[in-house]
């Protein structure tokens, strides 16, 4: 269907070409993954298929064939307004980010349509619609002869990539390419798209190209893999071939560094001989105000009824899915959003009654890690202040000799060098700042870390290397942590007990190995049922 | 950004422009004066001019002198900035409390003398006439056109009392400059005070914020100036004050909106998880990722202030005895006849200074346009990083 040969994308202001002689081949009907970690190369490589690079790229070399009714073209060489008919008519395609993917001021049906009446203009407009309405029933949009009027905001994210897979295929295209298409969304929806995209192939027999960075959706839906490693293909062949026996070292890696492979952590000595935080009944609710006086018709339940105990030397993951109130619940804790209601209780005293001036001494002991390495840093800071500033303010270290001296072993602990101090955030890798996070919680010398998601934006390696850093530093430190998280391998590999949230409320919460083992609570058995793993196969 | 904006022409006529008027406003007694530099009579050398510095000739003079030499020496520029103000108002207080030139003035007295021959060796100022020299010692002064006079040299002709305009524009880019910079420097502190406090707190606070930012913004500048200066009289000071004291409404939105959007940024709240205290998470971690608008809004605002100045001015409620090129408008316009030299040059000048405080706002509000930076950001990124990944071009909504 769709052959690769020497693929060869290079930048105008690079030295080094971003993809370098990537050939390989799809088969009709069949689900083709390539998988890479970020700027390895994998989405630029379905853009040159597309021809849809930046003005910033010189042409990509090579040929890129593709097989259909009229033969077969080298994509590469079509004029531009034949490749046009190609785009949406003979390949399809959908993006990551189902939130501006569509556009905000026409209705679902409308944009479907649109794509209808540019590759299919020999349909009339009764054609158009009834078809629309077909392809929407097709990717199992709920109710879709009124929902193709609706706009976008109305919809979930899991809804909109529906929308957007109707949109790839309402032109029956023979091949359909997704990046990343369930990055964005929460597993139990990740489980269904990717049976979506699995069902539609078999019974449409169109050819999928599926650009991934996850091992379990890989092991999951695809039939044969690709690697990918800065620009170059590194190994490809059958999918339980490849993830039970990779040839090459750094597919190797990759797969070590799935946490379900990761070395197992060493326990912390003495741990659970104290209580340090006391969670009771913890309430946080948002007014909604409406009318111009501005009266409370309802209250959103971000978090409710929340309670736990977390011990010394204790990682108690919070799982749920996107708006389950886990990010609520961390932030509340630290009171960094008013809590409505309950009690957190760090040692004898209760954080939740005391004033904002006496809970400042005692936010050194409680510490947080956030999610976006991007944003959590003050990019107009040099890393020495962002690490000595609270230190100064805790009254740590003699001088500021002495702090630096601090932040040093501390920077030393997350294996970041001494150099780190002098330099700025944006001078870091993702990782790297991660570190540097967990440096600013460190310097201070805490007892419980808040990890809001921290691993989330990394990729699989880094993540690796996080997971470790952190591990070891429990150990060393005796820290309490509070792993908040949507990925079950991470809380399989790292954690003690997990909490599962739905909706702001607690579904369940216990020791990690029983819960995934015997979930109670019908809702931890589906999440459960929906994360892609690397040892199943369908 | 600093680079950013000088990228663009417009910004650096602009930056020039302001840059010689700074030279020109704080060297004004050393250009046009009518008192000689430097004389030789029988005694030796003296600097007359000297004896009639003004306490604030010499407070500009010294902070000249202190930033040049700071700019020389090395250490952190928050620092060395904070050295300088401080040794500027310390020079300042001394300065006002010690130098009182002679309230008589003679401007004649130099120019007789030397057609007496008393003097040996005579350095005039480039424009050998103060502001307030009425050329009393010619018989038939007023109205002179540029050049037009036979034994003297007035490059942009002489106003109806006889003054030189060159030499009264000069002195008078003083009062444009520095009320454009302590108008908007007061607008500029109580709107980034109230609109930190504003959007950091959010709530009650921007409410009653809000409240008074609109109650601000309901007052006319314009009619309230003229109600003060009837009943206070006319004063610069009191001109900078009300006009910063009304235009400070637009600042303090732009830093609220800021300030409500960083408020969420998760490194203000681990800021705030670490038990910093309030003003360093507002001032140290919050404003320098949020002024960058504000200078854009305050490049604007320096531009009417100095119109709001030069309109009262010309209205005829300005300064009485100092000149101010709006109320040198107001000259041309209440003479007979017109001459089109009284008109031209201050007008001109107004214009040009307003011109290039626009110019630099438009160049700051290019460079910090999400949109066009972004196009010249990657430019620049690609060409720093040499084995770029295909990251920064693989994002979604395509």
């Amino acid at each position: 269907m769709l052959e690769v040969r020497n693929l060869r994308i290079r930048h105008q202001d690079s030295e080094a070409p971003l993809v370098e002689d990537a050939s390989f081949t799809i088969q009709a009907g069949e689900l083709f993954a390539l998988v890479g970690e970020s700027g390895s190369g994998k989405s630029i490589t379905a853009l040159a298929i597309m021809r849809l690079l930046d003005e910033g790229f010189e042409p990509p070399g090579g040929e890129v064939w593709l097989a259909g009714r009229e033969g077969r073209q080298d994509l590469l060489a079509l004029p531009d307004a034949v490749m046009q008919q190609v785009r949406g008519d003979r390949i399809g395609m959908i993006f990551q980010e189902p939130m501006t993917s569509l556009n905000p001021v026409q209705s679902i049906g409308e944009q479907i349509e649109e794509v209808l009446s540019l590759h299919r203009p020999e349909m009339s407009p009764e054609q158009r619609a009834a078809r629309t309405l077909e392809v929407l029933r097709e990717v199992q949009l709920p109710n879709p002869e009124q929902r193709r009027h609706e706009y976008p905001h109305k919809l979930s994210g899991g809804q909109r990539q529906r929308v957007m897979i109707a949109m790839a295929l309402v032109a029956e295209p023979d091949l359909l390419i997704a990046d990343e298409p369930t990055t964005a969304l929460d597993v139990t929806i990740q489980a269904e798209i990717l049976r979506l995209i699995d069902q539609l192939r078999e019974k449409n027999g169109m050819a999928v190209l599926l650009i991934t960075h996850d091992f379990g959706v890989v092991a999951t839906v695809a039939d044969r893999v690709a690697v990918m490693h800065q620009g170059r293909l590194v190994e490809q062949g059958e999918c339980r071939a490849l993830l039970r026996d990779p040839q090459d070292a750094y597919t190797r890696r990759l797969i070590a560094a799935l946490p379900e492979n990761l070395p197992p952590l060493p326990q912390v000595p003495g741990a659970g001989r104290e209580t340090l935080l006391r969670v009771a009944g913890l309430q946080v609710h948002f007014p909604v105000l409406k009318g111009l006086l501005r009266r409370q018709v309802d209250v959103v339940r971000a978090v409710d009824d929340v309670s736990f105990d977390l011990d010394n030397g204790e990682v108690l993951a919070v799982v749920g899915e996107s708006g389950s109130g886990k990010t609520t619940l961390g932030r509340a804790i630290l009171r960094l959003i008013e809590p409505t209601g309950g009690e957190v209780r760090y040692r004898d005293q209760s954080l939740t009654g005391m004033p904002r001036k006496a809970l400042r001494p005692l936010r050194r002991r409680l510490q947080v890690v956030f999610q976006d390495p991007a944003s959590s840093l003050n990019p107009r800071l040099n890393v020495m202040t962002l690490l000595t500033e609270p230190m100064a303010v805790h009254g740590i270290g003699a001088d500021q000799e002495e702090r630096i001296a601090m932040a040093r072993a501390v920077l030393d602990q997350v294996a970041l060098p001494p150099d780190t101090l002098w330099r700025y955030p944006h001078e870091f890798s993702g990782g790297q700042r991660q570190r540097i996070g967990i440096a600013r919680a460190l310097v201070l010398d805490p007892e419980v870390i808040v990890c809001d998601e921290v691993t989330s934006a990394l990729d699989v390696s880094v993540q690796a290397e996080v997971l470790q850093i952190l591990g070891r530093l429990r150990v060393e430190r005796r820290l309490a942590l509070i792993f908040i998280t949507h990925d079950m391998g991470v809380v399989e590999y790292f954690s003690d007990r997990m909490l599962v949230m739905r909706d702001g409320r607690m579904e369940e919460i216990g020791a990690t190995a029983e819960v995934l083992a015997r979930p109670q609570a019908e809702y931890t058995r589906q999440l459960l049922d929906a994360v892609p793993r690397i040892g199943q196969h369908p | 950004m600093v680079g950013e904006v000088l990228l663009r022409w417009g910004a650096r006529l602009g930056i020039a422009w302001i840059g010689l008027l700074a030279l020109v406003a704080i060297l004004a007694p050393l250009l046009a004066n009518s008192h000689p530099l430097l004389v030789q009579t029988a005694d030796g050398w003296s600097m007359p001019f000297l004896r009639y510095l003004s306490a604030a000739d010499v407070t500009l003079f010294g902070m000249l002198v202190l930033a040049l030499v700071l700019w020389s020496l090395r250490g952190r520029p928050w620092r060395r900035f904070a050295i300088w103000a401080v040794a500027s108002a310390v020079l300042g207080a001394v300065a006002w409390q010690t130098v009182s030139p002679p309230s008589l003035v003679v401007h004649e007295q130099y120019r007789e003398a030397e057609v007496r021959g008393e003097y040996q060796t005579v350095i005039r100022a480039p424009i050998p006439y103060s502001p307030r020299d009425y050329l009393r010692d010619y018989a038939d002064t007023g109205l002179e056109a540029p050049r037009e006079a036979p034994d003297r040299v007035h490059w942009f002709g002489t106003d109806e009392n006889g003054a030189d305009v060159l030499s009264r524009m000069i002195h008078a880019s003083r009062i444009a400059l520095s009320i454009g910079f302590i108008a908007t420097g007061i607008a500029l502190g109580i709107g980034v005070i109230l609109g930190g406090l504003m959007g950091y707190f959010s709530g009650i606070v921007d409410m009653i914020g809000m409240r008074l930012v609109e109650i601000f913004e309901a007052i006319p500048t314009l009619f309230l100036l003229l109600t003060f200066v009837a009943f206070f009289g006319r004063s610069l000071y009191l001109m900078m004050l009300i006009i910063g004291l009304t235009s400070w409404s637009g600042y303090a939105r732009y830093v609220r909106a800021e300030f409500l959007r960083l408020r969420q940024q998760d490194f203000v709240q681990g800021a705030i998880a670490s038990g910093l205290s309030l003003p360093s998470i507002l001032f140290r971690h919050m404003l320098p990722n949020g002024i960058a608008p504000i200078l854009v809004a305050a490049s604007f605002g320096v531009a009417s202030a100095i119109l709001a100045e030069a309109t009262l001015s010309f209205l005829g409620l300005g300064l009485v005895d100092d000149p101010s090129w709006g109320q040198m408008l107001n000259q041309a316009v209440q003479s007979s006849t017109f001459n089109w030299w009284m008109a031209a040059f201050p007008g001109g000048a107004i214009f040009l200074t307003v011109f290039a405080y626009n110019l630099i706002g438009e160049a700051l509000r290019d460079a910090v346009d999400p949109h066009a930076r972004s196009a010249a950001r990657s430019a620049s990124r690609a060409a720093a990083r040499p084995a770029a990944g295909g990251g920064a071009t693989s994002g979604g909504g395509r």
